[in-house]
Order: structure tokens, then C-alpha cells, then sequence
């Protein structure tokens, strides 16, 4: 080798191995607590997220984790099951302390099993299937909560107004509710507490979460000759259905929904608002106290317009994950969970919804604090299960609100819980 | 590997316009093998030629050069079973190309189109589409580049930079049979820098618009066996706020956006080649290093609604840095045997920037996305051949390889809806491994009959995908060479493509996944007839290509997803090429030419963006006591849209774009006898505004670059 050469050919490996190592840095020095959110994700939903980060900005303002800010990564889940389970291993992996999801029952179901794999908490805001609260065993193994209360309660209040109240008199019940871990569980428990009061369940037809040709479903429905139909359904799936029994000249029913029929349509075929008008939906939540007003007042400055009803609940899940980090003596998942459960349940000091920054500072005085929440007592059962007060509302789309309360303060206390 | 058709085999040889002798790497004789050996070179003395150009004229006409890419066998042109197009050094820098795409944008029946994230959609043969960006095979070295999660290397780590290039070989038509999937309309192969004499050059140039490169290379014999081989090089461009029009959505209005088309691009390679001379042994390690970042590139135009919802916004950017290592061992064998080993392997850091959409409650909504992944590959490959000889009458390959590609956890995306500010992850496609490996067998053989008359060419590859299964791709072509300097080829390929990552798992925002997508194909016809004499060589080729089971964009009813990909389309394309090159005195004319139909049958409408018309003619000479050499290269694209009807799933009426035409003049000043040369391009002569068309669909296509200069110097020392 000649001296040029030997010089050179040292010179060339010395930047080519430069080059190798060019980009191969990366750091993360960032100082904030990480919360996943797992959620379908489209302008439709946006509120959800609004409401989580308004809280976790009330959160931070306060103090957040002992001088840490709390911060929200979210994850569109696509109502893909399988995207929401692989989406919280990756929030996981990404760093989060804890997540929120649990938009759907069906998307909670395996957000659930990764809660367990990876011991790591998981509140829901929406998801009400009674499946839930077996999900995961009470007790050291146990990472599922939500603040939505399980539809055997609202089952209980949909049979009883629907027999029972005056303007309804439903003898002769159809039933139309989704295929999945929401709707059949919902509709079995509708219908027998409807039978118990003494009512016929005409029929009971299911169909695909998002169908679009509800023709043999409304062919089924009519040949019972219902007086009364309950959608047990999302906003698209039971506006489709409405609307096809309608312009197919069915006879003029009842309509009554349960809670998934409250919200925005997700999709263009049944947008139009006015397909929901005059269907009563049941609604876990108290619309009209004081917090609840002073928080769509703050959404409203915030952002420009006031949130969707539903996202009082995005609040609330946040606001209790939020406050628990704060409280727990650790960002380990088990010390997460274990404070999630203090500062939900009572003992201490009573936090109307809202008034996070009172609630930070008691628990950095080492006080005690009960977040009683706007949308239930938020009182968790050894199962995360939670109960409420239900409304009823009537949408109307000539509203600037969408609905008008029916009634309101309705309770289902007697029911019975599977939790062990 | 892979055939399937035969057709132009086109020599560049600057020399040839300037009476030089040739460069070293273009008639190198073989240097390192290595499967498929694209092209090896002989020069036949031939004293009256030589007297002129220092190159005999067959060489200079490619008479005699030897190609291999197109089977595993080195072959004269005329009996080549491809249609191979041979770019060199002196070709790409005598027509001023700046990046590898460039160079071999003047081929017939080839288009280049700007793309998303600063990468190059390459439509061959008609099929000009969004999903132009998948189907060509791009080989570094004998390694496919090709990625798993787009069944591409075109997004981004096309680019060689070219000085650390020796040669360029680009096959038109199907090649699966020899390189598997991918190779569909196309295989283009980068050889890198490495010559067999100890060589040391460094070049930069700088144009008017600011674009400036540099690079270095050496070579140098360490003792009697090796050699080492290092090439580095680096190429830019600024801002050139290129403006392009838009229709307001809102109003209907004409808007104005500009895009910066910036780059950065720098490449590295370094060899150590292994060659005794009294072993039978030989072998080399090489080893790349790429980076690749691009801003204000095209964005996705209207390729997910009619209108031009991205406005001033339709840009993307991107940032990726691509390390490949190989290793080959060869050994020959008695009776012309050899026995060779390959394996490779290529890791690849990629972020994006750019517009997508999000689905809302009225319709996609423009979103930023930005998205992260690392991806890698690698692989084995063992082959053995038997080249035939005077009392053998047929020659052979065959071989396994084994390749997996591996799309690594922990990507994502992160999408920006501008409507609400918020900001989330999809882990839709991206976030989570996705591996697939592939065992597959070859075989590349070819027999003579009545003498030397006819040789029937054949053979194919079977592919087993882990995800997938199984695939087989034959070849089969009959060569008649009924007179000394004619032949006549019939020949047949089919080939397919896997689908891609992407295409399975869909785009986590509007695109649903489908695991149950099989892969297409694509069968192809060509008739060639090559002639050439002492004075000129000239082919004609006429082919026909029938594409089924085409992987499209279809719609669905979802909550999320509007669309889906499905093996739902057909395709054909008709067309004929022709080409040629006639040199005399210093003088040089090259000419390819060509005229292609091509319809998307399950729509039922032509494939607009592809030009129907391409007509390229270079004409050179080169003034001796001077040592000046003048090369005048025009090139005409016509007949064609500012897009593809079908965009996403919609057909939508595309205007048409006037005739594309462009002359690029290179001056070349050999100043220091022949180891400087001053050089200077003016591209663009006659500052015609132009447009190509956009795969994107964005409205009137793609504005193209006005009039710009550069000068530049390379020398050896």
C-alpha cells in the first residue's frame, strides 16, 4: 500500500463511519407524565379529547405531579378492537403512566386485557356493557374502571319508563339493538325487565355496528307489529333504522333509545340531524347542576363553542386519573390504580366536578379528597363499576341544544351487581 | 435475474462524440462478480474505427456489449432476452443529469414523475398512476432496495448520487422471473463505484439555481489481491419556491402555492474486493451509507378528493438514512462452472412529513401527518451456472435465495387536524412488527439449435411468501438470427407483486386494512427486431402487456375508512418502441422513440398521465484540436393529462397538458488533457414552461424547472 494510499484509505473509513453514525441519536428529555388516550378519532369526537385536555390543563395549572405537567398522547383507535389493544401496548411503550379509553364496550374489552398485561389503569368514559364488570377479577389484578355507570341500571329505567309512564304505555316492545358486547347484553336485560313488568317483547333484531341497509331488519321488526321500538344502537345505526322504517311506510311507533344514541353521527349516510327528532334517549348523566355549567362555560371560552353532552364524562375520567396520579405515591401501575380508588371513593373531602385545583392542594397537604365527578357519584365498586342518576331527553334538532329534558333524577338502585 | 422480454440494449458511450478513449468502467472487463452481473464489456480491436475514436465502432454501437441482468449469463445484445438499457458515467454526464432518476429519464416508454415526500413515481410502458411509486425493482449492488411497507425504494432511497455510480442498467418489462417480486414493470440496477486500476478523481459543479455537488472517489490495489474502492458524494438544492395554481375549494377562485423542492442527499460506499490471481476463489465486502432528506416536495393533490382541499399547503417533506452491507464469495469451477454467494443486508430510518386526511363527520378533512418507522431487510442468496461452450449447446442457472423483511415496532404517525389543533397517533399499519420472508428457487437456462440459428431462452422463479404462499413466474423467448447483425425475438414474461405493508394494513385514517389481498401480475408480450452494421444499430420493439388482478383502491361503507385495497383491476397497454444510435467522425445522433396505448379495463378509461408520444434525440460532436465536445439532447412528451383519471376510487375528467418539450445543452472542455474536464449544462434551453404529469392529481400537474445553468469540474489526480 502506498503512504497516499494508506492515508486516504484511513481518512475514507474514518467518514464513511461518520457517516454510519449520522441521525443515530435520539433523546427523550422530556419531564411530563405521560397519559395515553385511546379514541376513535375524528372531528366528530374531538370534544372527548377537549375535555380530557381541559382538565389536565386545570390539572398542570395547579401544580400537576409534584412540579411535573401531565400530558395526553392520543391514539386513534379506528373502532378497531384490535387497533385499541395494539394502541395501548404502544401508549405503554411510548411511556404512559396510565390511559384512557374504553370509548366503546367493544373497544374496552381488549383495551382491558392489555390493562392486565401490562398492569396498568385504564378508565373508561363510555363503555357500559355489564360485561365489564367481570372482566377483570377484583383485587390486586384488577386495572379496569369507569365512569359510566353498567347498562343493567339503565335496562332497569328504559323497561320501567316505557311500561310504565303515562304518555308511553308500551305493551308491545321491538327491540333493535347492535350485534356486540353492548348491544346483546343491554337488550337481554331490556327485555327481561320489561317482561317482568308485564310487557311482550315483540322482537328483537340485531344488526352490525355502522349497517347501512336496514331493510331486513325493519321487514323483521314490522312483523311483530310493535308499538314501541327501543334503538339499542349507535346514532348512524339507529337513525338508518328509523329512517328505513319510515320511508318504507311502517306504522307510526314509539321510539325510545339507550345512552349510545346520545352524540354526533360518525358517518355521511345518516348526518342529517332531523332523523333523530322526537327519539327519547336515556342519559347516565345530570345535564343541568352548577359545575356542569361553569365547565361548558370554560369549554366554551376555550374553544368557541360549547362540547358535545357526552364529553362531561371525558372530563371526569381524565380529571380522576389526573387527580389519582397526583395522589399516588408512585407512577407505578399498581400505586396509580390504588390511588384512583381514594380519590374517587369516600372517605374525604367532597370535590364537586370541576374544582381540580382545591383537589391538588388538599392531596399535596396530605388530605384526603372524594372527586365526586358530573356524571356519577364516582364511587367505585370492587369492580371500577360506578352508579348514577339518569335523564331522559328528547332530541330535537330545531334546538339549539339538541333536546329537550323529559324527565330527570331517575334511579335504578335495586339492581343487582355480579361484582363479587 | 429476471427476464422476460428482450428488446433495446443501448450503448452510451460519450467517447464516441468526442474521439476519447473510453473510461475505465466502460469496458472494464469483469470486475467483481456479482448476481446478476448487469453488464460486462469487451472491445473488439477494430484499427479503422480506432484510428477515430479510440473505440472500435462496435463498441461504440454496442454490437458488442454484454449484458447479464437480463438472465445469469453474460450475452451479446442479440441475443440478450430483455430490453436492457446500459447507462454510464459519460451518458448521465453528458446529458446533465443531477440524480440517478435523471439519468434514466430519456429512455423509451419511461417516464419519471415528482412524487410525495421528495421521491419519484417511474411509469413504464403506459401505466402511469398513483401507484407508479411501486413495480420497479431497484437493485444496489445485487441487493434489493425495495422496502416492505411500500413495495418500494422510490420514496426514499432512489437516489445514488451518481458519482459514486459506475453504471446504470434499467430493464423495461416484467423481470419476476429472475428477481421476484417487485420487478413488475421494471428493474433498475445501480452498480457502485469500482474499478480494476487505482484511480483518485474529485468534481463539483454549482448551477444558477443554486444546485451544487461534490464528490470524491479513489481506488487503490492494496498488494497483488485486493483492492479498496471509497466513493463519497453529496448533492443539493435551495429553496426554489416553485409556484403552483389551484382551484379554491371554497370559492373557485385560482390560488397560488409554492413549493420548495429542496434536497440534501449524500451517499457513501466503500469496497474491498478480493480478486488472486492464481485462486479460484474471489469475493468482496461493500458497504452503503445513504441520507436522504427532501422539503417542500409534492404533496397528495386530489388523490382523496376532487378538489384541492390542501390549497397553498399541498407540500411534504422527509428525512431518511438507509446503511447496507454485503458480502459475496464466488468460486469457478471445471467444465465454465461457478458457484457464488451473496448476503445482504439493509437497515432504513424513515420519517415523513406531509398532508392526509382525516375522516369527519362531512367528508375527509385535510390533516399534517407526520410519521416515523424503521424498516430492514435482508438476505441469501446462492447460485450456481454452467455457461455453454463449443460442444455444449445449452447453458444454465440456478439457485435459492432467502429474503426477510422486517418493518420494525414502535413507528407511528402522528396526524395534525387542522380543524381542532389536536394532534394523535395511529398505530393503524405502522405501529406494531410486521416480518415476511421468502424462499425462493430460479432457474435461467437457454439452448442453441441449427447451429447458432436459434436459441430458445426459458426458465422461471417460485416464490413461497410467509404471508402469502406461493407464487411462479416463467419466462420463455425463441432468438433467430438468420444473418450476421439481425435478430429476431418473440418473447413472453409474466411477473408479479407482493402487495405491500401498506396495502394490507391500510393507512390507520382512511385506507382499511385486508389481509386477504393476493398478489398481481402481469404478462407481457414483445416482439424485437435488431439490426445492426458497421454504421449504425437500430431496434424496433412492439409489445403488448395485459395486467390482472391489479391492486386498486375500492370503496367501502366504515365509521373510519372510506376505501380498501382489493385485487380489482385490469389493465392493457399496446405499444411500440425504437432506438437507435448511428456514430461517424466525431459525430453522434442517439434517438429513442416511442408510441404506447394503455387502459385501466375495469374503469374503462386510458391511462391519461402516461405520454402516448416520447421522442428523444441527442446529437453530438466533438471538435478534436479543441478537445471540446457539444452534445444537444431534446426530448418531447405528448399526448397526455395532468393526472390519472381514477384518483383514490373516483373518475374524475382531467385536463389535458400541452406537449413537453426540453433541450439541454453540455459543453465539455477537456482542459488539462484528460484528467480535468470543465463542463458546463444549460438545461432547459429554450425556457419552455412546462409541465409533467402528477400522480397525485394535482390540478395542471406538476410544474417543471424554468431555464437554469451550471458549471462544474472533475479531474483525476
Amino acid at each position: 500500500m502506498s503512504g497516499w494510499g494508506g492515508v486516504e484509505v484511513r481518512r475514507s473509513i474514518f467518514l464513511l463511519t461518520c457517516l454510519l453514525l449520522l441521525g443515530s441519536c435520539r433523546t427523550d428529555s422530556s419531564p411530563s407524565v405521560r397519559i395515553g388516550v385511546l379514541l376513535p378519532y375524528g372531528s366528530d369526537t374531538a370534544d372527548y379529547f377537549r375535555s380530557m385536555q381541559l382538565a389536565v390543563d386545570e390539572l398542570n395549572a395547579a401544580g400537576g405531579v409534584r412540579g411535573r405537567p401531565l400530558e395526553l398522547v392520543l391514539y386513534d383507535v379506528m373502532w378497531d378492537a384490535e387497533i385499541s389493544y395494539a394502541s395501548f401496548h404502544q401508549a405503554v411503550d411510548d411511556g404512559a403512566v396510565a390511559v384512557l379509553g374504553g370509548f366503546s364496550s367493544a373497544l374496552a374489552q381488549r383495551e382491558a386485557e392489555a390493562a392486565l398485561e401490562r398492569r396498568v389503569p385504564l378508565i373508561g368514559c363510555c363503555s357500559s356493557s355489564d360485561l365489564l364488570t367481570t372482566i377483570q377479577p377484583p383485587g390486586p389484578d384488577h386495572f379496569f374502571f369507569r365512569v359510566i355507570p353498567p347498562d343493567r341500571l339503565q335496562s332497569v329505567i328504559i323497561a320501567d319508563r316505557a311500561y310504565n309512564r303515562a304518555d308511553l304505555q308500551c305493551r308491545n316492545l321491538g327491540i333493535v339493538h347492535m350485534d356486540d358486547s353492548y348491544g346483546n347484553p343491554l337488550s337481554a336485560s331490556l327485555a327481561a325487565n320489561f317482561e317482568a313488568l308485564g310487557g311482550t317483547v315483540a322482537a328483537s333484531v340485531s344488526h352490525a355496528f355502522f349497517t347501512i341497509d336496514f331493510s331486513t331488519q325493519v321487514a323483521a321488526m314490522a312483523a311483530a307489529n310493535p308499538d314501541c321500538i327501543v334503538l339499542v344502537s349507535t346514532i348512524d345505526d339507529g337513525r338508518g333504522f328509523r329512517k328505513t322504517w319510515m320511508d318504507t311506510g311502517h306504522p307510526s311507533v314509539k321510539w325510545l333509545a339507550s345512552d349510545a344514541m346520545f352524540g354526533a353521527a360518525l358517518g355521511e349516510t345518516f348526518a342529517d340531524p332531523h332523523l333523530s327528532d322526537g327519539i327519547e334517549v336515556i342519559f347516565p348523566w345530570d345535564l343541568g347542576t352548577p359545575s356542569a355549567d361553569a365547565f361548558v362555560a370554560r369549554f366554551t371560552a376555550r374553544y368557541g363553542a360549547p362540547p358535545t353532552a357526552s364529553a362531561l364524562s371525558s372530563y371526569d375520567e381524565a380529571a380522576a386519573l389526573g387527580l389519582a396520579i397526583v395522589a399516588a405515591e408512585s407512577l407505578d401501575g399498581d400505586a396509580i390504580r390504588d390511588a384512583l380508588v381514594r380519590v374517587g371513593n369516600a372517605p374525604g373531602t367532597p370535590i364537586p366536578a370541576g374544582d381540580l385545583e382545591d383537589a391538588v392542594t388538599r392531596i399535596q397537604r396530605g388530605e384526603e379528597i372524594d372527586y365526586l365527578g358530573f356524571t356519577s357519584t364516582i364511587e367505585f365498586d370492587a369492580c371500577g363499576d360506578v352508579t348514577s342518576a339518569y335523564a331522559i331527553l328528547r332530541l330535537d334538532a330545531n334546538v339549539p341544544i339538541g333536546y329537550t329534558v323529559v324527565e330527570a333524577g331517575l334511579t335504578a338502585s335495586s339492581v343487582a351487581s355480579p361484582c363479587p | 435475474m429476471g427476464v422476460a422480454t428482450l428488446a433495446a440494449l443501448t450503448l452510451v458511450t460519450p467517447e464516441l462524440a468526442r474521439g476519447q478513449a473510453p473510461t475505465p468502467e466502460a469496458v472494464e472487463a469483469p470486475a467483481e462478480p456479482m448476481p446478476p452481473e448487469p453488464l460486462d464489456a469487451e472491445a473488439p480491436s477494430d484499427p479503422n474505427v480506432e484510428a477515430i475514436t479510440g473505440m472500435s465502432l462496435e463498441q461504440l454501437l454496442g454490437l458488442d456489449i454484454r449484458v447479464s441482468a437480463a438472465s445469469l449469463f453474460d450475452e451479446s445484445s442479440l441475443d440478450a432476452a430483455a430490453s436492457v438499457d446500459l447507462i454510464t458515467p459519460d451518458d448521465w454526464n453528458r446529458r446533465g443529469a443531477r440524480r440517478t432518476l435523471d439519468a434514466i429519464g430519456n429512455q423509451p416508454s419511461t417516464a419519471v414523475y415528482p412524487t410525495l415526500w421528495g421521491g419519484s413515481g417511474v411509469a413504464m410502458r403506459g401505466f402511469a398512476s398513483g401507484n407508479s411509486v411501486r413495480g420497479l425493482s431497484i437493485q444496489l449492488d445485487g441487493v434489493p432496495l425495495n422496502d416492505i411497507v411500500y413495495a418500494s425504494a422510490l420514496h426514499f432511497s432512489s437516489n445514488v448520487e451518481l458519482p459514486t455510480l459506475s453504471r446504470i442498467e434499467l430493464i423495461r418489462g416484467p423481470g419476476s422471473a429472475l428477481y421476484g417480486t417487485d420487478a413488475f414493470h421494471g428493474v433498475l440496477a445501480y452498480r457502485s463505484f469500482a474499478p480494476t486500476q487505482d484511480e483518485r478523481e474529485a468534481g463539483g459543479e454549482i448551477g444558477t439555481d443554486l444546485f451544487h455537488r461534490g464528490y470524491a472517489r479513489m481506488s487503490q490495489a492494496l498488494g497483488d489481491d485486493l483492492r479498496l474502492n471509497v466513493a463519497l458524494g453529496y448533492s443539493g438544492l435551495p429553496d426554489q419556491s416553485r409556484a403552483y395554481a389551484y382551484t379554491d375549494p371554497a370559492d373557485g377562485t385560482e390560488g397560488r402555492g409554492q413549493r420548495s423542492l429542496s434536497y440534501r442527499s449524500l451517499h457513501g460506499v466503500a469496497s474491498l474486493v478480493y480478486t488472486p490471481r492464481d485462486s479460484r476463489w474471489d469475493g468482496s465486502v461493500t458497504f452503503h451509507a445513504n441520507h436522504a432528506r427532501a422539503d417542500g416536495a409534492p404533496g397528495v393533490g386530489r388523490a382523496a378528493d376532487a378538489r384541492s382541499l390542501l390549497e397553498d399547503r399541498d407540500t411534504s417533506s422527509s428525512n431518511v438514512a438507509l446503511y447496507l452491507g454485503r458480502a459475496q464469495v464466488g468460486v469457478a469451477l471445471e467444465h465454465r462452472m461457478r458457484v457464488e454467494a451473496l448476503g445482504y443486508f439493509w437497515h432504513q430510518d424513515v420519517f415523513t412529513r406531509g398532508p392526509g386526511t382525516v375522516p369527519t363527520f362531512s367528508g375527509p378533512s385535510v390533516s399534517d401527518n407526520e410519521t416515523s418507522f424503521a424498516q430492514s431487510r435482508g438476505g441469501a442468496r446462492l447460485s450456481i451456472r454452467q455457461e455453454m461452450s463449443d460442444s455444449r449447446r445449452t447453458q444454465w442457472a440456478a439457485g435459492y435465495e432467502y429474503s426477510r423483511g422486517l418493518l420494525h415496532d414502535g413507528g407511528y404517525q402522528a396526524i395534525t387536524d387542522p380543524n381542532t389543533g389536536i394532534t394523535f397517533r395511529s398505530t393503524g399499519f405502522i405501529g406494531s412488527e410486521y416480518a415476511r420472508n421468502i424462499h425462493s428457487l430460479f432457474l435461467s437456462a437457454q439452448t442453441r439449435f441449427a447451429g447458432d440459428v436459434v436459441r430458445i431462452h426459458y426458465g422461471g422463479r417460485v416464490d413461497h411468501y410467509s404471508d402469502f404462499g406461493f407464487q411462479v413466474t416463467p419466462r420463455l423467448g425463441v432468438v433467430v438470427t438468420p444473418i450476421e447483425g439481425l435478430a429476431v425475438k418473440l418473447l413472453y414474461g409474466r411477473a408479479f407483486r407482493a402487495p405491500s405493508v401498506f396495502e394490507t394494513r391500510g393507512d390507520g385514517t382512511e385506507i382499511k386494512d385486508d389481509a386477504n389481498l393476493r398478489p398481481e401480475l402481469i404478462d407481457t408480450f414483445e416482439l424485437v427486431l435488431l439490426r445492426q452494421t458497421d454504421r449504425f444499430r437500430v431496434q424496433a420493439t412492439g409489445f403488448a402487456s395485459l395486467w390482472h388482478d391489479a391492486i386498486v383502491l375500492v370503496p367501502i361503507t366504515h365509521p373510519s375508512y372510506s376505501t380498501t385495497y382489493a385485487n380489482a383491476g385490469s389493465n392493457h397497454s399496446l405499444g411500440a418502441e425504437l432506438s437507435g444510435s448511428y456514430v461517424d467522425d466525431g459525430f453522434r445522433v442517439d434517438l429513442s422513440a416511442s408510441y404506447v396505448r394503455s387502459r385501466n379495463d375495469s374503469a374503462n378509461v386510458a391511462y391519461g398521465a402516461f405520454p402516448a408520444v416520447i421522442a428523444n434525440l441527442g446529437v453530438g460532436y466533438t471538435f478534436d484540436e479543441a478537445r471540446v465536445s457539444l452534445y444537444l439532447f431534446q426530448r418531447l412528451q405528448a399526448v397526455m393529462t395532468e393526472g390519472d383519471p381514477i384518483s383514490n376510487v373516483a373518475l374524475r375528467s382531467q385536463r389535458s397538458l400541452p406537449a413537453y418539450y426540453r433541450a439541454d445543452l453540455n459543453v465539455d472542455w477537456e482542459a488539462v488533457d484528460e484528467h480535468l474536464h470543465v463542463y458546463a449544462n444549460i438545461r432547459n434551453l429554450f425556457a419552455r414552461t412546462n409541465q409533467v404529469p402528477s400522480l397525485a392529481n394535482a390540478q395542471y400537474g406538476a410544474p417543471t424547472q424554468g431555464i437554469n445553468a451550471s458549471i462544474g469540474v472533475r479531474g483525476g489526480f
